[in-house]
């Protein structure tokens, strides 16, 4: 197909749909789990002494073990 | 003192844990007991605002992997904007060197694809052009064309890892299978979807400022079967598309009316 009748193909097929998108695509989905909400709130830590609890820490006896969902894919993990 | 000197003072004392020598308060707790209060809540806002965006990267790691490795970014890359919304940026790229998160060669390309919805979620509005808008357009004159993309619009590509399918698995999707190859994905402001290497390079040519039949000649050399009529009505559907014209047009917001 030449470059100017895959053209005025597309543009005609947009125009049959117009702008109610009633050609749905297919393997569309949903931008779920992003957060919607504003995040610059100071008080977002429940309290102001939230940081209490917290300021003695230290990041380094987390363990670092991954136990979300990474755990159900499978396949062979090679390096990149 | 005047006032930059007092906040920069005040910054060079959150930034240093040891506050031993710092000057006493004038009452209450103890100045430095006081100021690990202060940094504490810095850093928990900071790694609070880490899992608002990058939130499919924390569903892969589990809630206590992901704040140790985001109090780590947090500790070890400043802020560059007193906007949390724009913070998180690097942290594809620190996620890449982490080296407890090297058994997971994934995330960096999961926390990009976590970083451009978020960026979709938040860039400006922009008119919409409908696609009737086209009907006045000679079907002979379109490849000069030149679309002005909604800002919203990202590309995200991986070119090792099914990010599509590791997304759609926590949509509800099946389980991903990472032996499946790169995948690359376009993303709005409410949709994502997974498209093909042609229309990848149809879109990224479109998002370049190329012309309709330059964007479609790129598209054609990565794949000539790309199909172009279902990447043109994603557009339009998505309503991606805030103008065409020859000139090519740049969108802008449409001004708030005064009140």
């Amino acid at each position: 197909m030449n470059k100017q009748l895959i053209l005025s193909t597309a543009l005609t097929a947009v125009l049959a749909a117009g702008v109610s998108g009633t050609a749905l695509a297919a393997d569309k989905e949903k931008c779920y789990g992003v957060a919607k909400a504003g995040k610059n709130d100071c008080a977002a830590n429940g309290h102001a002494c939230a940081g209490q609890a917290k300021s003695d820490n230290n990041g380094k006896e987390w363990k670092y073990v991954a136990a979300g969902t990474c755990v159900e894919m499978k396949g062979s993990l090679k390096p990149m | 003192m005047n006032y930059a000197q007092a906040i920069s003072a005040f910054a060079q004392v959150l930034n240093h844990e040891d506050d031993t020598d710092q000057p006493p308060a004038a009452s209450g707790l103890h100045f430095a007991h006081r100021m690990r209060h202060y940094r504490a809540n810095c850093r928990l806002n900071r790694i609070a605002a880490l899992q608002a965006t990058f939130s499919t990267v924390e569903q892969l790691l589990g809630a206590d992997f992901f704040r140790a490795m985001a109090r780590e970014y947090v500790d070890s890359i400043p802020a560059t904007s007193a906007n949390l919304h724009e913070m998180g940026g690097e942290f594809p790229g620190f996620i890449a060197q982490f080296a407890p998160a090297a058994a997971l060669p994934y995330l960096p390309d999961v926390a990009q694809l976590d970083w451009a919805r978020w960026q979709a979620w938040l860039a400006p509005d922009a008119p919409e052009l409908a696609a009737d808008q086209l009907a006045f357009v000679a079907s002979d004159d379109f490849a000069s064309y030149r679309l002005q993309l909604h800002p919203a619009m990202q590309l995200v590509a991986s070119a090792s890892w099914p990010i599509a399918d590791i997304l759609a698995m926590h949509a509800g999707g099946p389980s991903a299978n990472l032996d499946a190859g790169g995948q690359k994905i376009m993303i709005s402001r409410y949709q994502w979807q997974t498209v093909s290497d042609g229309q990848w390079a149809f879109f990224s040519a479109l998002q370049q400022r190329s012309s309709v039949g330059d964007a479609l000649e790129q598209a054609l050399a990565v794949d000539e079967h790309t199909d172009i009529n279902q990447a043109l009505l994603w557009l339009f559907q998505q309503q991606l598309v805030c103008a065409a014209d020859r000139s090519g047009t740049v969108c802008e917001d449409t001004p708030p009316p005064h009140a």
